[in-house]
């Protein structure tokens, strides 16, 4: 086959072409930097510094007070107990016992009988249904136990 | 009432002056247009490396961004980008110390008659314009390759129109000398 310039220009644009198809070209978006607003990254990186700031600020007021300003006083009213008779006890031992009849009945026993006696009536006793007393504690209870 | 054409409607002398007011949009518009055809440009005048080729069309149009604003109204867009894109291979074959052939001495005889079938065609021809020397290379590529007119070939190479043309000749003769090293094979 005859070769003319048409001839070799057409097969230089074949070539051309097949070379081009086959390379891979960058997009250039990914030469270009991406450029961010400048006030949205400021608005936000301001508010960070600032709270961080005020943090900071905050933790250095609470390092230099001393603990004992930190902390609130409480008074606290202690009641101090009455010494006072122990008027349950005592009528307790006032109350007429079928022992102490009994003793007082037989006065043949002297000695013997009066110790019993006197262990019985410093021994307190259940009571039941007694009222509250002025401090409101039910001592019967107390004694129970 | 005047609409506004879509960018791909637009030629490149548009876009280009769109570019030049601002527009990132058109700028990316000419790059999606013409940057495969740089690259391979760039692949064989920079002897099939293809990286080399495109870092030099990205380069090519990094300049052309930077310099967006003093495009004129008017001036042909392919010759300033080939402009651009001639300077960058010419420095980078200066700085390879590529020996250029200036107007080698060619036999002016038009009538070289060449005969090969069309496959082996493909292959000398690919083997030819490789070792093509220059400047002859360089001004087949922008004529018959980029298709660039002989007008624009000479602004790009700062050459008159007339050596333009004359080693368009010369080189073809070329060509068709060395292709017709290949028809006894």
């Amino acid at each position: 086959m005859k070769i003319d310039s048409q001839d070799i220009i057409r097969t230089a644009q074949q070539l051309r072409d097949k070379q081009n198809d086959q390379l891979s070209v960058r997009p250039w978006n990914r030469q270009r930097h991406f450029h961010v607003p400048t006030w949205l990254v400021a608005i936000p990186a301001a508010a960070i510094i600032g709270f961080a700031l005020g943090l900071w600020t905050q933790a250095r007021v609470n390092d230099d007070t001393p603990l004992t300003a930190l902390t609130d006083t409480v008074y606290i009213k202690v009641p101090v107990p009455q010494p006072k008779e122990d008027s349950v006890a005592q009528s307790v031992i006032n109350e007429p016992s079928p022992t102490v009849s009994q003793a007082s009945a037989t006065p043949k026993h002297t000695t013997k009988p009066a110790v019993r006696q006197s262990a019985v009536s410093t021994r307190p006793q259940p009571v039941a249904g007694r009222s509250f007393a002025d401090d409101h504690i039910r001592y019967d209870l107390l004694v129970r136990n | 009432m005047l609409i506004p054409l879509r960018l791909s409607a637009q030629t490149d002398e548009q876009l280009m002056q769109r570019a030049a007011r601002g527009s990132d949009r058109a700028f990316e518009e000419l790059y999606n247009r013409h940057a495969r055809r740089l690259q391979g440009f760039f692949v064989r005048r920079l002897g099939d490396d293809g990286d080399l080729a495109a870092d030099f069309m990205h380069d090519t149009f990094l300049r052309l961004y930077a310099a967006r604003e003093k495009y004129h109204e008017g001036s042909n867009f392919r010759a300033w980008l080939y402009t651009i894109a001639y300077n960058l291979c010419k420095n980078h074959l200066r700085n390879q110390l590529t020996v250029v052939h200036e107007d080698r001495e060619v036999s002016d005889d038009s009538d070289i008659e060449v005969e090969l079938d069309e496959a082996i065609l493909h292959d000398a021809l690919c083997d030819v314009l490789k070792r093509l020397p220059e400047p002859h290379a360089m001004l087949f590529s922008l004529h018959y390759e980029e298709e660039l007119t002989i007008p624009q070939i000479a602004q790009i190479t700062n050459v008159p129109e007339g050596t333009v043309k004359s080693r368009l000749h010369k080189t073809m003769n070329i060509i068709k000398k060395e292709l017709k090293q290949y028809e006894n094979r």
